[in-house]
């Protein structure tokens, strides 16, 4: 039985993790013993949730009244992730820490340091490394490989609607940037996890100067065999989807359902097929013939990726999403933003497009914005 | 009321707070008048999840319960016009616009701008609409209903408000850069499942959302325009297939990507007989209680009946053999038979510089590419980001 402390029980403890840590207790596996939260109102929402779980106003509370607590589960805004997985760390706990694993790569690296001389696990919440269709892209791209190099384009926007209890997401000093390290960092993972490592060749971001940040950003990137442009924004919906061309094949996914893939030949004018995206990860904790799950949805991803983090503590296996990758992800973000020219917006009016170029937070003075929020890096 | 700060020039700085600030027409408003060095936007919301909307740009916006007056009025007690453009909660329209009303009133503002909508007129049907037509509170659409019995309340409040000028402005359907009336044109074209009814021959109420802020702003600049109800629009008239078009030339598809269907047919499906059940007042409530209580699955399964199963970009879809499955709300605008009059708007606000629909038509294309929705162009197709660096 594996004790869990949950830290920051907002929206992503309510919408993503509350069922899938319910089942679990429920399987026996684990047991949500504190519950993390400077704010009463929140503390009290989630102790109806788990009823063996004790609330506390701060993490070393939790580790002094709880006793032994095996894992943390990090979900606090990302300017706190460092200080509380330390925390965990410094108490001998595993920690599976939600994106972005910090809000600068000095504290990641510092996390992964800690995790790493304490020898326990550092996972990062990277769902949709589960997800069936991101499973396929990514043996389709394998496949291709060999047929010269791949091209892709991967765009996501739709209207923000996560039900977020502060508004700290959206300064750069607490919440470390804006669309690209929230929706966009999911991409960056998936484009990483598919691809191999990448490399980033331009930025664009449409945030003033002000501790503003990002609401629409762009990123040109290279990955070993591939390369593309990723383009997110918090604004509207673009076209959305998620697109690979080889020299003789395509495929599209629309990221959303998780399993939906498309697939045609190029140059014969056929059409697309739709395939039948079928991976499986272990649900269970056996070390042979684990029973194999396929989930249909996002909270089925969050279940499996508790899943990996438990297997990894009672198996040794290597989580699905580690600190590492996590680690990784970010440092390509913190570069995008060290990169970032002002985006082009032509659809607004001349003098508009003058003044947005003008105040761009990475002239002159927004440089200095930067280095003031991401600390040391 | 605080007295306003004075700007460099010595003018005194006026500030109106923008009521659904993290809305499309909101966010558009505030961030034009950031531009202006006589009028101070103050952004006001419901959640911190509107704050995304314009978080890339420093503002002023609060936080605000706006469904509880005495809060509301606190937020406004420092400004002089309030812009009602909160589109929230279809069945709370009535609700929220009182709520605005009071607050206003309490903070002593002098102006309340409302945004009410063209659909209180639902069709358009009558050649006889004119600003003051009693608007149509039995519509099929609850957001229609609640946008006409708040014109029925604002109308009646009027008189009583001595010291506030109301002014409820009509827009059709809001388009340009980041506007879902614009975004579906896109998605249509590059799906190739455009199909529009009755040949493409209804009138698209149009008006550019840039046109509506200089509308607004012309009202807020007038210290004499009375109050009242006035239709607002672009200042040509379009047709549906003219929008369309307009769009489809701009982005690079072939003139026949824009298909129509030749009559005002609307096939009868299951799915517009729940579509009418959801806009029935208790079913919309007992609808929406349960959308957080169901399962993914359930969720999952419902949004694939709704809007279909996502299909990938760059096929055209078969030659239409019926009528266009559009929704009902759908089907009635583009069956709009007439344009609703907007010379009173002028006559009382005098002539406010708008912008072209051709011109209107480019900058919207130009967001549109850069969304991804351009056709796709020989070698590179949608791997062009050209229009992105």
């Amino acid at each position: 039985m594996v004790n869990v402390v949950f830290v920051g029980c907002g929206a992503a403890l309510e919408h993503l993790y509350r069922a899938p840590l319910k089942e679990l207790e429920g399987r026996g596996w684990l047991r949500v013993c504190a519950l993390v939260d400077t704010t009463e109102r929140r503390r009290a929402a989630a102790l109806g949730w788990f009823r063996h779980a004790k609330a506390f106003a701060d993490i070393p509370a939790a580790f002094e009244a709880v006793g032994k607590l095996d894992l943390a589960i990090i979900a606090s805004p990302p300017a706190f992730h460092a200080g509380h997985a330390a925390v965990a760390f410094e108490h001998n706990c595993h920690v599976l820490c939600e994106k972005p694993v910090a809000h600068s790569v000095a504290a990641a690296q510092k996390m992964a340091e800690l995790a790493r001389k304490k020898g326990r696990l550092f996972a990062v919440g990277m769902m949709r490394r589960f997800y069936p269709a991101v499973a396929v892209a990514r043996a389709w791209a394998k496949d291709n490989a060999g047929s010269g190099p791949l091209e892709f384009v991967y765009r996501e926007g739709s209207v923000f609607d996560w039900p977020l209890a502060s508004a700290s997401q959206f300064r750069r000093d607490t919440g470390g940037g804006g669309v690209l390290i929230d929706k966009g960092i999911h991409a960056l993972d998936m484009l990483c996890h598919i691809f191999g490592s990448g490399r980033l060749l331009r930025s664009a971001d449409d945030a003033n100067q002000g501790g503003c940040v990002e609401s629409n950003a762009a990123l040109e990137l290279a990955f070993p065999g591939s390369r593309g442009f990723l383009q997110v924004s918090w604004e509207a919906p673009l076209n959305n989807g998620f697109h690979i061309s080889s020299a003789a094949d395509e495929l599209w996914l629309p990221i959303s359902p998780i399993d939906a893939v498309w697939t045609r030949r190029k140059g014969n004018g056929a059409g697309w097929r739709k395939l039948e995206a079928q991976a499986c990860w272990p649900n269970d904790l056996a070390l042979t013939r684990p029973k194999l799950f396929r989930p249909a949805n996002f909270s089925e991803c969050i279940l499996m990726q508790l899943v990996s983090v438990l297997r990894s503590i009672h198996l040794g296996e290597r989580p699905i999403a580690s600190g590492a990758d996590g680690l990784e992800v970010l440092r390509l973000v913190m570069e995008a933003y060290e990169q970032a020219t002002p985006l082009e917006q032509p659809w607004l009016p001349p003098a508009e497009q003058r003044a947005t170029l003008a105040s761009h937070w990475r002239s002159s003075e927004g440089v200095n914005e930067l280095s003031q929020c991401a600390g040391n890096r | 009321m605080s007295v306003s700060p004075i700007n460099d020039s010595g003018f005194r700085v006026s500030r109106v707070a923008v009521l659904g600030a993290g809305g499309f027409v909101g966010a558009r408003l505030m961030r034009v008048l950031r531009g202006c060095s006589q009028v101070k936007g103050v952004g006001i919301v419901r959640s911190a999840k509107s704050l995304a909307r314009l978080s890339s740009h420093p503002m002023e916006v609060r936080v605000v319960n706006t469904s509880r007056t005495k809060e509301l009025a606190e937020a406004l007690s420092d400004c002089d016009t309030v812009v009602n453009a909160v589109n929230g909660d279809v069945s709370q329209v009535l609700r929220e616009t009182r709520t605005a009303y009071e607050a206003a009133l309490a903070a002593r503002c002098k102006l309340m701008i409302h945004l009410s909508s063209a659909v209180v007129y639902g069709r358009a049907n009558s050649p006889g609409l004119h600003d003051d037509s009693p608007p149509d509170t039995r519509n099929w659409m609850l957001y229609a209903r609640g946008k006409a019995e708040s014109e029925v309340f604002l109308r009646s409040v009027m008189g009583d408000a001595k010291s506030m000028r109301i002014v409820a402005l009509r827009p059709g359907l809001i388009w340009g850069p980041f506007s879902q009336w614009s975004g579906m044109v896109g998605e249509q074209l590059s799906r190739g499942s455009v199909c529009l009814s009755n040949s493409g021959r209804g009138i698209a109420n149009l008006v550019h959302v840039d046109n509506l802020v200089q509308m607004m702003l012309a009202v807020h600049g007038s210290h004499t325009g009375p109050s009242g109800f006035y239709n607002v629009g672009d200042p040509e008239a379009v047709t549906w297939s003219q929008y369309y078009q307009g769009l489809c030339k701009r982005l690079g598809y072939p003139e026949t990507h824009v298909r129509t269907w030749p009559d005002a047919r609307l096939p009868l499906t299951p799915k517009l007989a729940l579509e009418w059940c959801l806009q029935r007042k208790p079913l919309y409530r007992v609808a929406k209680w349960c959308l957080p209580r169901v399962g993914l699955g359930v969720k999952a399964a419902a949004k694939k009946v709704v809007k279909g199963e996502p299909f990938p970009p760059g096929g055209l879809q078969p030659e239409p053999k019926s009528a266009p499955r559009l929704t009902r709300e759908h089907w009635a605008l583009q069956n709009t038979t007439f344009r609703l009059p907007m010379k009173k708007f002028f006559r009382d606000y005098g002539p406010v510089e708008l912008e072209s629909t051709e011109s209107a038509l480019d900058s919207t294309a130009s967001w549109l590419r850069f969304a991804g929705y351009a056709a796709a162009n020989g070698e590179s197709g949608p791997f062009d980001s050209t229009h992105i660096w």
